[in-house]
């Protein structure tokens, strides 16, 4: 499966895409954990203004089949929220590493993009783990 | 050939104006005048139906309905056995189905004797000090023992204790229950054969562990071999088990979790001990706990008691049944029916492993789960649920438990009849070989009812029940 090179990826199949200005960043989720949920009903984000820590839980998303946990890739302050994505969820079927973003954050400390997987590295994951989805 | 949809009931309000009154209006013979001329103004607009109608409309809904009188119902953890038609009989006895809690209190010293007889013998088969007959579900007694664990802690001075572990094989009760009584739930992972290790709950023996909330046999229908060695760590390390007892028809006269170190369990009546389901009557969740917790019960008449969480004397209707199911079956009994549910479960399984895939191999108890990994044509267990339906039986439950991906669990319980089972097997069997040659015939499956797939995402998000005259023209 092909995944975008300019994003890092979290074991819980969030991505984070560091912005040029090293101080924002973008969050989603990936295509394979969009589909293995299935059809999305629910999609719960953080206000602005709250912090999201690295590891931890920030969100939730639920489908016909089951609610999963949304974790935060990388600790930081929420400065944007995608309203549009919330109230249509199909966005994250057509475009998961574009139009389909949930949340703009300030990082608050890059070093942690460190312990994040590369693409290979997180295609590799998906492939020695097929029953993960 | 679908079965027909049935409208909703307006729509038959023009069949109202040609309706046959049962007794006419003679001029020998005047009716006698029931009173019921008034209140046929309409309620609020509604329109009028005639008495074979509604009466039809009903009956023919109830056919869409799929029961567990009309065949095998193998939901996974649900326990959807047969209720005796003995437990109906007796608890139709007018004496016990009108029975009010302010009769005096000598027109009901029988019942009191039965609740007491049925909190005996529960207690007796799960190996606790005392039950509570009180909550109404499953969950609600859950929630009524987590309460009791919080009052245990804090009665001792212990205010610190905010964890509870929780495997993640458990209901989603399990942490709904925790999260409500204001604990911070910690997911302990199954090891590789399913079960608990003692190993992974390690790290939070501490002085923050309120409890760890265990189901035994869990939900891949495995016994927790380690069960007593984690409550053992756990009461060291100053925390309580709570036992789930959702899976108590695979211990049922067999095992005793309170002499295997669970401190609280809760029983479903409608489960193990053949009260109806859902729309056949209302849950009732009785627990069992020991000694030490036994002030803090929501009937134990003592100041630390939580208090009452149900009205009067609880679903004493459930009571009556459970009650004649276990007199009815005895001591012998009871645990012939677990070991048959057991048995039952492995035939099934021993004639489905190969033809799905078993994720876990660990020996089984009275369900199995399934997934759907090796199936061809991206067949997924969703489209194998929905065609079983047109063979005649209700699916399995499925995504569940939600750390098997895929998941297909079967539960078909000690009722069915091995020849029912084979019908089941083959069935399953015809899906799989059909999803390699006609995989679309199960992409748009089920064929047989009057609604095929529904929009679940539409229904979730703008759900509307209401009934209006204009959208139905």
């Amino acid at each position: 499966m092909k995944m975008p090179q300019d994003l890092k990826y979290s074991e819980h199949d969030e991505w984070i895409r560091l912005d040029a200005d090293g101080i924002h960043a973008w969050v989603g989720i990936t295509a394979p954990a969009v589909e293995a949920l299935s059809d999305l009903v629910f999609l719960d984000l953080p206000e602005v203004g709250k912090e999201i820590q690295q590891g931890e839980v920030f969100g939730e998303i639920e489908s016909v089949k089951a609610v999963a946990d949304l974790y935060a890739p990388m600790t930081g302050e929420v400065v944007g929220r995608n309203d549009a994505l919330i109230d249509d969820l199909s966005m994250l079927k057509k475009d998961p590493y574009g139009d389909g973003w949930m949340l703009k954050i300030r990082v608050e400390k890059r070093i942690e993009a460190d312990k994040l997987m590369k693409a290979d590295a997180y295609a590799l994951r998906l492939k020695s783990n097929p029953d993960h989805h | 050939m679908p079965t027909p949809l049935e409208r909703v009931i307006f729509h038959r309000a023009d069949a109202a104006k040609e309706h046959f009154h049962a007794v006419a209006a003679d001029q020998a013979l005047d009716a006698i005048d029931l009173g019921f001329s008034e209140r046929n103004d309409g309620l609020g607009g509604m329109e009028q139906v005639g008495e074979v109608e509604v009466v039809r409309h009903y009956t023919r809904l109830s056919l869409l309905n799929w029961d567990i009188d009309r065949g095998l119902y193998p939901l996974g953890s649900c326990t959807m056995k047969h209720n005796p038609r003995l437990n109906e009989r007796v608890a139709a006895d007018p004496a016990y189905a009108d029975a009010h809690p302010e009769w005096p209190a000598t027109y009901l010293a029988q019942h009191k004797r039965i609740m007491s007889e049925l909190a005996h013998d529960l207690a007796t088969l799960s190996g606790f000090d005392k039950v509570c007959l009180q909550p109404a579900a499953g969950a609600h007694g859950e929630l009524t023992a987590v309460f009791m664990i919080r009052a245990w802690h804090l009665s001792r001075g212990d205010t610190k204790r905010d964890v509870f572990l929780i495997p993640d094989s458990a209901h989603g009760t399990n942490p709904a229950s925790a999260a409500m009584s204001g604990f911070r739930c910690v997911q302990v992972k199954s090891g590789p054969n399913g079960t608990l290790r003692i190993e992974d709950i390690q790290a939070h023996l501490n002085e923050r562990l309120a409890a760890i909330m265990i189901t035994n046999p869990n939900t891949l229908g495995i016994y927790e071999t380690q069960f007593s060695d984690i409550a053992d760590a756990v009461h060291k390390a100053g925390g309580l088990v709570y036992m789930d007892g959702a899976n108590f028809n695979a211990a049922m006269g067999v095992f005793q979790p309170g002499r295997i170190g669970a401190d609280v369990m809760h029983f479903n009546l409608h489960k193990t001990f053949t009260t109806p389901h859902g729309g056949g009557g209302p849950g009732s969740g009785p627990i069992g706990f020991n000694e030490n917790l036994a002030p803090f019960a929501p009937d134990s008449g003592l100041p630390q008691s939580i208090g009452r969480v149900k009205a009067w004397f609880g679903q004493w209707g459930m009571y009556i049944r459970a009650w004649v199911y276990i007199r009815s079956l005895g001591s012998s009994g009871l645990s012939e029916a677990t070991e048959q549910a057991v048995l039952n479960a492995n035939y099934l399984r021993s004639r489905l492993d190969g033809v799905l895939n078993l994720p876990v191999k660990a020996a089984t108890l009275h369900e199995v789960v399934f997934n759907d990994r090796d199936l061809p044509n991206k067949i997924t267990t969703l489209d194998l649920a929905k065609r079983l339906i047109d063979f005649g039986f209700h699916p399995p439950t499925v995504y569940f438990p939600i750390h098997v991906p895929g998941a297909l669990m079967i539960e078909p319980t000690e009722t069915e009849s091995l020849d029912e089972l084979d019908r089941f097997c083959d069935a399953l069997c015809a899906v799989v070989t059909e999803a390699a040659e006609d995989p679309e015939r199960l992409k748009t499956a089920p064929h047989t009812t009057c609604v095929s797939r529904v929009d679940e995402v539409l229904a979730a998000r703008s759900l509307d029940v209401r009934w209006t005259a204009a959208e139905c023209g």
